[in-house]
């Protein structure tokens, strides 16, 4: 199931053609969205919480450079050899001179939305390198020859006969089996004898500590940990944005993190990597690709506080019912509509108005972006810039116009009430998407001028 | 100019105007006991067994009971060879662990409020052994 539209309102449509799927996928992250409530509610200083990571976070947006610079000192003097990468392509090149050098061509991988961003495993299949993502949902997707369509659950979009199938088909479980636990020992036995081969191990960071050079990078499955630990060379690749000051703010994040993504206490496996085993090289890599660029957005910058928690996907009604895909990006949902229009604006001119702007994404916040705002602001920007949906640029354009003349307006409201109670099916038909999935109320019998002038004038 | 210098300066131009760290005050009121049970309990939730045990002795017999249904025992606590097999970081390859079913580890301290154990390479030798444990037994 997926969309290679890249029209947010078209891929939905696509997505919805199975409502099976829609619906439960829908209930499974309003499930976790629940989950999230009850963890959340049990820590009785959640709110102080997010207060100090939004702190912690601007005051990290407002330092970047100094706590950039200071913990590339730190992880150097710990052994670790740090890399910049200008964008993607350099980010790519980066990696793969480094297996060149040590002769590697194959490589296992855990999940790395950064990876994703850039393009990485494409690129290192067209030089002849095999990647192996040991991540078990990233590995389905990667299987299906698809994208992650969420951030935390790659392929939450998948019904588990689907996994059954590709696993029959690429690891040879029996016909028809959908057992998950059946299937998660398969995948689990497969990748044991991946981990064990792999001489190169790359991973994501949730957090790199400028006080100590050290990084964080939390998995629920420990695929991280053994990808890193059995390989000689393990490469780390980060967004310039992880940074975290010191080492005493990192339990405001760890107590957020797994909370806030699914319920969770705390992620199974929270590994700090510091100083190199003895004989393996540990190389870090941080990427900019926009983001010094998006810092300078005064009104957009504060989403490069996001930790990646997915707890506003998991929240938000359109992305419940139109899938991660929808939003032909490697960061999806309303985190996606506002982070992806700032690296190009055309070509992610969709998203913003892929919302309804209830605000239930930036209630729910661990570092309390105000994503519904920043939607309404990409939507000002993207109208200004002509870039709206063209239905809504002639329609505000013919609005503007009959509201700068009260006569015609007056008129068009008798017109239009006359329509809805007389001849309905004039809007109401097929043609008109508004309503696809909804019935209108019925038409006033008068307007608010005339009831005023009736009763109170 | 290397991308370094180009991202560093780049960075410094648009970054804002400095904002202040907070002093983060979260205050414990709990009582130990209180930590103990609410550890308990949040280990249940997450099906881990939890066992009081005085001394070595009373693991070992836990460990005895345990490893009829085990194939490979390893641990890293000297105290606890004669009923596993011992193995230490100097000589044994991570890539040798492989098949192992139960790895018996020390941790540093466990957090009550999550259930989470903190342990570092030089207690745990081989975080691989780690991953193929299903089945958490806090002792
Ligand atoms: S924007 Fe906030 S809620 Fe959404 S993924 Fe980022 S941190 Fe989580």
């Amino acid at each position: 199931m997926h969309s290679k539209i890249t029209n947010h309102a078209d891929a939905a449509i696509d997505f919805n053609l199975d409502e099976d799927r829609v619906d439960w996928h829908d209930r499974t992250l309003w499930f976790i969205r629940e989950k999230r409530d009850l963890a959340s509610h049990a820590i009785p200083e959640w709110e102080q919480l997010r207060e100090y990571a939004s702190q912690i976070k601007n005051n990290v947006l407002s330092n970047l450079s100094q706590y950039l610079q200071e913990f590339e000192e730190k992880a150097k003097a710990n052994g670790v050899i740090v890399h910049w990468a200008a964008d993607a392509a350099e980010h790519n090149k980066i990696v793969h001179d480094i297996l060149k050098k040590h002769n590697i061509d194959r490589m296992v991988k855990s999940k790395s939305m950064l990876t994703e961003e850039c393009g990485l495993n494409e690129h290192l299949e067209a030089n002849g390198i095999e990647v192996i993502d040991t991540d078990l949902g990233e590995r389905i997707v990667q299987l299906a020859k698809e994208p992650p369509s969420h951030i935390v659950l790659p392929c939450i979009h998948k019904k588990k006969e689907e996994i059954g199938e590709l696993f029959h088909q690429y690891l040879g479980t029996e016909k028809g089996a959908s057992d998950p636990k059946y299937l998660t020992a398969a995948a689990r036995e497969h990748l044991r004898e991946t981990f064990l081969t792999r001489r190169a191990a790359l991973t994501g960071v949730n957090f790199a500590i400028a006080e100590t050079g050290e990084f964080v990078v939390s998995t629920n499955e420990g695929n991280a940990d053994m990808g890193a630990h059995l390989a000689d060379v393990h490469i780390a690749c980060m967004g310039i944005e992880k940074i975290l000051p010191k080492q005493h703010h990192l339990g405001v994040f760890l107590r957020l993190l797994a909370r806030s993504a699914t319920g969770q206490p705390i992620t199974t496996y929270s590994s700090h990597f510091k100083i190199p085993q003895p004989h393996q090289e540990v190389h870090i890599v941080f990427v900019d690709n926009g983001r010094s660029v998006h810092l300078g957005k005064e009104d957009f910058r504060n989403s490069l506080k996001c930790i990646r928690c997915a707890a506003c996907m998991n929240t938000c009604p359109v992305y419940r019912r139109s899938g991660g895909h929808s939003y032909h990006n490697a960061v999806a949902g309303p985190i996606g509509s506002i982070l992806t229009p700032n690296f190009d604006m055309r070509a992610n001119k969709d998203l913003p108005f892929a919302s309804t702007l209830c605000g239930s994404c930036s209630n729910v916040c661990p570092v309390k972006i105000d994503i519904h705002d920043q939607l309404y602001k990409w939507r000002q920007v993207l109208m200004k810039e002509g870039l709206g949906p063209v239905t809504k640029n002639t329609s505000m354009k013919m609005m503007g116009w009959v509201l700068s003349k009260p006569a015609l307006y007056d008129i068009s409201g008798k017109a239009a009430r006359w329509v809805l109670k007389h001849t309905p099916f004039v809007v109401s038909n097929k043609m008109n998407p508004w309503y696809k999935q909804r019935e209108m109320p019925a038409p006033p019998e008068e307007s608010f001028k005339e009831w005023y002038k009736k009763n109170r004038g | 100019m290397s991308s370094r210098e180009n991202i560093l300066r780049e960075v410094l131009k648009n970054q804002p105007a400095d904002t202040a760290l907070p002093v983060i005050d979260i205050s414990i009121t709990t009582t130990h006991e209180e930590w103990i049970g609410a550890l308990k309990i949040r280990l249940d939730i997450l099906h881990v067994t939890v066992h009081e045990v005085g001394d070595y002795s009373a693991i070992k017999t836990i460990l005895q009971q345990e490893a009829i249904t085990q194939e490979r025992t390893v641990t890293t606590i000297a105290e606890l060879g004669d009923v596993s097999t011992y193995i230490d970081s100097i000589k044994e390859d991570a890539h040798s662990l492989e098949d192992v079913d139960l790895a018996i580890i020390p941790a540093h301290f466990g957090v009550a409020e999550n259930g989470a154990m903190w342990v570092t390479d030089s207690l745990i030798q081989y975080w691989y052994c780690l991953s193929l444990r299903s089945n958490w037994q806090w002792l």
